[in-house]
């Protein structure tokens, strides 16, 4: 389970030197806790079938129709 | 009779230049006219080049009177969303972030290119959403209005490049659609919009930076001037290692094929889902009885996993996006973006790698899902959008509250992401008015590649239902504004 948190969402924006200010923090880790809470969901339904394939990007022309 | 040529389809304008019955001059300075008048309040273009479009018209002019007609694009205008490079314009992206010598366009665009071959003119580069990224909130070069009523959102990303056709201020435009960014705001602005399917129209020369997914797709008044737009710029490019071999064939040519026994199906999740409003819901289901009047059958089929495009595609694409833009501006010109366009980037770019894996692993499941479906049927369709637009300040992307952000961010995309997710091919194209008169749409999409088959059932719909007819009367629309 990912679990976000505001001093998570700090630490790494440290981290990686984006010089996001403190009254951004919020919006910052609310998008970050949307996205996780939904990616939690996704591995809860999907997970097991999720661990059968690879993750190949959709690009074409490699498949065919 | 000048601004009666705009009402125009890009097929009669075709006729009328190539019979010489009216010169690619007449047309250029018609939607100059347009552009010149309304543009300050629409704000559909960033950068417009007269001199230069009305020097092309009069070359197209001496050229077609020579006998060099070179095709029905010859001497027709376009407007292209100022995310590809074309010489001798700023490539703006729309933003503060770059300095004017980050902006001098370094080549032309593949697609640029291919429609200078085809004789269409420039007249310039169109707005859009910071970067082409969509949740811009305040606009660098001015907030883009809806024509059919400039209080509301004219949709994203590709947001001049919807408006401009529909206030007729070029015949078409090439937008770029990553998640819903050609279809959305050929929705919002009651225009047609395709989404290729990927590989299927060079990306070189374009900035975009969501390599699974970006698309470059023409949006035009009707479907025929769409397909002819998409024959010109269709097929392989060695610059463009993604771009497929695979013949493109003629789009225009099986335009008028009878769709009397085409299999459609309903994805339901979408079109009757508890989130579709029940005027759109209502519209829809009037445009399947045209469809079944053509001779269509209408089935229904069932996409339940549809509905984890949206996330999926934020915790991919997005944080591929990401994975440029910290290394290039986010760290040293923080400041410089709109404020929505860099905490969603801000955000994406902690996505770690383990949930990007993951993701990427969903997506196959979800896409294999929305392919199989496309195997079984002629055309998937639905809305485009699952409700009318709002106000400009509703649609904007403030994140305040999580439960409001949900809301907002699956209601403007769980339409169109299905469709880009699994890189499909995809047209929106008018089907009617939501009860303030704004822009209502139906989506089709098919198996990949066949483009064909979509443009052939989009225009047997748009014919009978009669849509593409109507366009905003400006002066009535914007008269107060």
């Amino acid at each position: 389970m990912m679990q976000v948190t505001e001093e998570y969402v700090r630490a790494a924006l440290a981290f990686q030197g984006v010089p996001v200010p403190e009254s951004e923090i919020q919006n910052v880790f609310l998008r970050l806790s949307l996205w996780m809470k939904a990616f939690n969901e996704i591995e809860a339904t999907l997970g097991a079938q999720m661990d059968d394939v690879d993750p190949i990007p959709p690009v074409y022309p490699h498949e065919v129709f | 009779m000048s601004d009666e040529l705009t009402v125009l389809s890009g097929g009669e304008q075709a006729e009328l230049i190539r019979t010489r019955k009216i010169s690619p001059v007449d047309l250029v300075t018609a939607y100059l006219a347009r552009i010149d008048k309304w543009d300050g309040v629409l704000r559909a273009w960033i950068t417009v080049d007269g001199d230069r479009a009305l020097a092309a018209a009069r070359m197209a002019e001496k050229d077609i009177a020579a006998g060099n007609y070179r095709g029905p694009l010859h001497g027709i205008p376009y407007g292209v969303k100022d995310q590809m490079h074309a010489l001798g314009f700023p490539t703006t992206l729309a933003t503060k972030v770059l300095d004017p010598e980050e902006m001098v366009a370094p080549c032309n665009a593949a697609v640029i290119e291919r429609l200078e071959a085809a004789g269409a003119i420039l007249l310039g580069k169109q707005n859009l959403h910071e970067f082409g990224k969509g949740g811009t909130i305040g606009f660098a070069y001015g907030q883009p209005r809806n024509p059919w009523n400039p209080a509301y959102s004219a949709s994203s990303s590709s947001t001049g490049s919807g408006i401009a056709p529909s206030a007729r201020m070029c015949t078409f435009s090439l937008g770029e659609d990553t998640g819903g960014s050609v279809r959305g705001p050929a929705a919002l602005n009651g225009v047609v919009g395709l989404r290729p399917t990927y590989g299927r129209v060079s990306r070189f020369g374009a900035e975009m930076e969501a390599y699974t997914t970006d698309t470059i797709g023409p949006l035009a008044r009707n479907v025929a001037d769409v397909a002819q737009v998409m024959e010109a710029i269709a097929g392989h490019d060695p610059r463009d290692p993604l771009t497929s071999t695979r013949d493109v064939g003629s789009y225009v040519a099986g335009l008028e094929h009878s769709i009397k026994g085409k299999r459609l199906a309903v994805v339901r999740e979408i079109a009757w889902g508890s989130g579709t409003t029940d005027e759109v819901k209502t519209v829809f289901a009037s445009a399947l009885d045209v469809l079944r009047s053509l001779g269509a059958v209408i089935e229904e089929v069932s996409l339940p996993l549809a509905l984890y495009a949206v996330p999926l595609q934020l915790l991919s694409t997005d944080a591929d996006v990401a994975a440029t833009f910290v290394k290039k501006y986010l760290r040293d010109r923080y400041d410089r973006f709109d404020v929505g366009t860099r905490t969603r980037l801000a955000a994406s770019s902690l996505i770690p790698a383990t949930v990007y894996n993951r993701a990427m692993r969903a997506r196959v499941i979800v896409r294999n899902q929305v392919l199989e479906a496309t195997r079984q049927y002629d055309a998937l369709v639905c809305p485009t959008m699952i409700r009318a637009t709002k106000p400009i300040e509703q649609e904007q992307e403030r994140i305040e509250s999580s439960d409001d952000a949900v809301v907002r961010l699956m209601e403007r995309r769980i339409g169109v992401y299905p469709f880009s997710l699994a890189n499909v091919p995809a047209i929106s194209v008018p089907m009617g008015f939501s009860k303030e008169g704004l822009p209502l749409a139906i989506q089709f999409a098919a198996k990949p590649f066949d483009e064909a088959t979509l443009f052939n059932v989009a225009h047997a719909y748009e014919r009978a239902a009669g849509w593409w007819r109507s366009l905003p009367d400006l002066d009535r629309t914007l008269a107060a504004a």
